[in-house]
């Protein structure tokens, strides 16, 4: 999430605009989430518009699946980059660092992937989690807890969304 | 905002429309194309229904159609619209 550094007022309520990456186009419910990494509140008050990005990062802005999104007020407060997840979700959400990849993207595509967190679908053995991956921070984040214990061994991503008419696909491991 | 060069976010006019942009990258072209998409809210076309491919096709046609454009806008927005069309531009 990245967001304005000043609230707008919409119909005397002041909101946050922002913009998001989201894990899955088709369902993103308003309501409130909360924060991962500094576990704040914050209140989806709707998603949609029209986002005009950069040309040479089009393909990447939708690979990321961005999107403009009305927050509460009180999202002025929270990091650039913090991640969210519904305020009452089941799922046991896990943040992982890893240290190898293996991929066959180009070195200029890289450059364009790095700001991104990318969403799409880990698997190893007969475990699967959405999630995202962050290539320039190395960390991934697993909808499913589970999958986090197998990453000494080479776990799988394929992105969710297309880049550059491409499904990406790659592998990470969490230890040398 | 980054690579971000110009965003509209809200429901509609009636519950209320933010619009963000960077004075630093944004174009003439952009700002065209912001245009078309306020029309589309004024007239409540997202409301209407339309999906957003088809109110971002519209807004770049609009633009290819109404003005003398360099080549490379032209062909940037060609590709814009071979994306929308391969439903890559909009997730």
């Amino acid at each position: 999430m990245e967001h304005e550094e000043k609230t707008s007022k919409l119909k005397g309520k002041k909101v946050t605009p922002s913009i998001v990456g989201t894990l899955d186009h088709r369902a993103l419910p308003l309501g409130h989430y909360v924060g991962l990494k500094f576990k704040q509140k914050i209140s989806l008050v709707n998603e949609g518009g029209f986002l005009n990005a950069a040309p040479h990062l089009r393909a990447a802005y939708s690979l990321a699946n961005l999107r403009p999104a009305t927050l509460g007020e009180e999202a002025i407060s929270v990091s650039n980059g913090e991640v969210f997840v519904l305020e009452n979700s089941q799922n046991s959400v896990a943040i992982s660092a890893f240290k190898t990849i293996t991929h066959s993207i180009k070195e200029e595509e890289l450059v364009l992937l790095n700001s991104i967190w990318i969403p799409g679908v880990f698997s190893a053995y007969d475990s699967t989690s959405r999630g995202f991956i962050s290539l320039k921070s190395k960390e991934i984040i697993l909808e499913n807890r589970k999958l986090d214990l197998l990453l000494s061994s080479e776990i799988e991503f394929e992105s969710r969304y297309k880049f550059n008419s491409q499904t990406l696909k790659l592998y990470v491991k969490g230890t040398e | 905002m980054g690579g971000t060069y110009a965003v509209f976010g809200g429901n509609s006019i009636e519950d209320g429309v933010w619009f963000r942009w960077n004075p630093e990258k944004v174009r003439i072209v952009d700002m065209l194309e912001e245009v078309n998409h306020w029309q589309q809210y004024k007239n409540k076309l997202q409301k209407a229904g339309y999906s957003p491919e088809a109110l971002e096709l519209m807004a770049k046609k609009a633009i290819m159609n109404n003005y003398d454009l360099e080549i490379e806008l032209r062909e940037e927005l060609s590709d814009d619209i071979r994306r929308i069309l391969a439903g890559e531009y909009v997730q």
